[in-house]
């Protein structure tokens, strides 16, 4: 959905402002506090991952316990070689965030410096940069990424440059509409006129005002990258095994669905509540950074 | 006219780009010969080595890359999509990109009727009560749906309709019947139709929301004009237009789910095609449904942009 991403969020901010200023605001967002908190809460398991004590080796096998569901033992049960599931989707979820981590950088990096110099230089960078955008926007983004994939090979450095050429457009894009609307603000003509050099009006004016967007947008790509790689391992051509990610679990799992449906399910509602709170913590940040010219 | 001359080139050069990108990415990184031939190019028995020339000769390998490029394109242009190389060249490539495009054309259009007979009721009837019950009811919901994984959705429908409650087939069985056909693709079609419908809903609600605080509502209302008469002749058509732009890209998002919902009800289609075809490495497939499916999409796009211009008059110049 990465593409849709803009256009949603403008009806949203556009419809929010009058809704919400008929409501009193509440001072506490507790859903807000609560994706933050689960952001952070995965984030710090998976980093921590084997020094935790609840967390055991992710491939032990144990032929006592072989596609069991959730016990005491085993939270989410285990799967078909008695593999504890929890411990696999700590140790997956190190991987998954991983690749969504470098993709966000990599694509806010340099996505970002597209859409800032497009919009703001214009003339002929503009013209390359759009078309550089409709290009990558001309091949659905799942399969852009597989063929990638299948031209490259299936490693986590392939996976994390053909999920990044997804991100870099979707994020120029943005960024670069954005820029146009910061660029034609009173105070960056002001500072045209004055004739402080371009360069110090990009960085000193431009960019700040992008920032907000820009961090929006940096969870919203996350979360998109979590279920773009979820959707590679799961049809088995993301980073192959005996590398675990949070969809290659869920893919395991799907084979003898009958019997490990705590496999699909768990795993699945990791993921979700994950990309739930990025969407969540995204879409209020843009609310929240969202400047009214009339309000200035 | 002007601008439809302009968008059509626009089209035909962006599809152009692509092709040209995606096969010279096909030749460029890595060896074109194990590209198309697999592991098999460093084959060195007899059979082997006569596989190898067929590829040289086939491909032309031995001609500069923007030589290729051309004849390739030309026999693309002509429907010759060359030859799969991992099952002995049968069924040539153009002969699997037929048999196997209308599943998933049929499956992406029921996909896109259902987002919208979906979206399009269920916003008429949030935008005008804003902020009640239901209006929240269902923002929280299209949050839920967006963030949920398509497979995650298509295997929970599975379980839920095909395996418990046994309405649908589980899976699809490409010699039935023509409405056996049909039923076996209603699942798959609304695990692809959920997300999309829950962001047409966003958009065109926040739209519509919009739009009733605009001016020329207030003037139908003192009209003495019903409320569904002002939603539907007078709000809805200036609420279409995120909705018509976002129509065009989403199909680009629907492919990518019927590439996965494909896998899980196991449809014969392109999208299983082409994850078959990654697993065999065989890349003239590969590099064939890319660039039929970025042709489509692309013509879609261009359809889309059409259609803007007609419900939005301030575009005709």
């Amino acid at each position: 959905m990465t593409n849709v991403a803009p256009d949603m969020a403008r009806a949203s901010v556009a419809a929010a402002a009058i809704t919400e200023a008929a409501r009193p605001k509440r001072k506490v967002n507790w859903v807000f506090r609560f994706a933050v908190g689960w952001l952070a809460l995965v984030v710090v398991i998976c980093m921590l991952g084997e020094l935790l004590p609840f967390v055991k080796d992710p491939n032990e096998r144990d032929a006592q316990a072989i596609s069991q569901g959730p016990s005491w033992d085993h939270w989410f049960g285990t799967a078909s070689f008695g593999q504890d599931v929890f411990s696999r989707v700590v140790i997956g979820g190190r991987i998954s965030l991983f690749v969504g981590f470098a993709v966000t950088v990599i694509g806010i990096a340099l996505g970002g410096l597209l859409g800032l110099l497009a919009g703001f230089l214009r003339g002929w960078v503009d013209a390359v940069v759009r078309v550089i955008i409709s290009v990558t926007l001309a091949i659905p983004a799942l399969l852009l990424v597989i063929f990638i994939v299948a031209i490259q090979g299936q490693s986590l450095r392939t996976v994390i440059i053909a999920v990044s050429l997804l991100a870099i457009p979707a994020l120029a894009r943005i960024v670069r509409g954005s820029t146009l609307q910061v660029a034609d603000r009173d105070f960056v003509k002001a500072a045209k006129v004055l004739g402080v050099k371009k360069l110090s009006i990009l960085v000193r004016e431009v960019l700040p005002n992008v920032m907000p967007t820009l961090v929006s947008f940096a969870f919203l790509t996350f979360g998109i990258v979590l279920v773009a790689e979820s959707s590679l391992s799961f049809l088995g051509l993301s980073v192959e095994a005996p590398t675990i990610t949070w969809g290659s679990i869920i893919g395991e799992g799907r084979i003898k669905f009958a019997e490990t449906p705590h496999m699909v399910f768990l795993p699945g509602a990791v993921l979700f509540l994950t990309v739930l709170s990025l969407n969540f913590v995204g879409d209020q940040l843009l609310k929240r950074f969202d400047i009214k010219e009339s309000g200035i | 006219m002007g601008r439809v001359v302009r968008r059509t080139g626009f089209a035909i050069i962006l599809l152009l780009t692509v092709s040209a990108l995606t096969f010279g990415a096909m030749n460029l990184l890595g060896d074109p010969l194990f590209n198309i031939l697999g592991p098999a190019a460093a084959d060195t028995t007899p059979a082997g080595v006569e596989r190898i020339e067929a590829a040289r000769a086939e491909y032309h390998l031995d001609d500069p890359l923007p030589v290729r490029y051309l004849r390739w394109l030309g026999d693309l242009v002509q429907g010759d999509l060359g030859v799969q190389f991992s099952s002995a060249g049968q069924p040539p490539v153009a002969d699997l990109v037929v048999e196997r495009l209308p599943r998933t054309a049929v499956l992406l259009v029921l996909a896109q009727l259902m987002a919208t007979v979906i979206a399009i009721p269920w916003a008429l009837l949030a935008a005008p009560r804003v902020d009640s019950w239901f209006d929240r009811l269902s923002t929280v919901s299209t949050f839920l749906v967006v963030a949920l994984p398509n497979f995650a959705l298509g295997v929970l429908l599975k379980y839920v309709f095909a395996i418990r409650l046994g309405w649908f087939p589980q899976t699809y069985t490409a010699d039935a019947p023509l409405p056996d056909r049909f039923h076996q693709l209603l699942l798959p079609a609304l695990t692809i139709a959920l997300p999309a419908a829950a962001v047409y809903q966003r958009l065109l609600r926040d739209d519509l929301v919009s739009t009733l605080q605009e001016e020329f509502i207030l003037m139908a209302r003192s009209k003495g004009l019903s409320r569904a008469r002002i939603l539907f002749r007078h709000a809805l058509r200036p609420s279409l237009f995120s909705f018509v732009t976002v129509f065009g890209l989403t199909t680009g998002a629907l492919i990518g789910g019927s590439l996965v919902v494909e896998n899980i009800f196991r449809i014969p289609g392109l999208g299983s095609a082409i994850v078959e075809a990654v697993v065999r490495e065989d890349f003239p497939v590969v590099l064939a449904i890319v660039v039929v499916v970025a042709s489509v999409f692309i013509v879609v796009n261009f359809v889309v942009d059409a259609v803007y211009a007609v419900i939005d008059p301030r575009i005709r110049r």
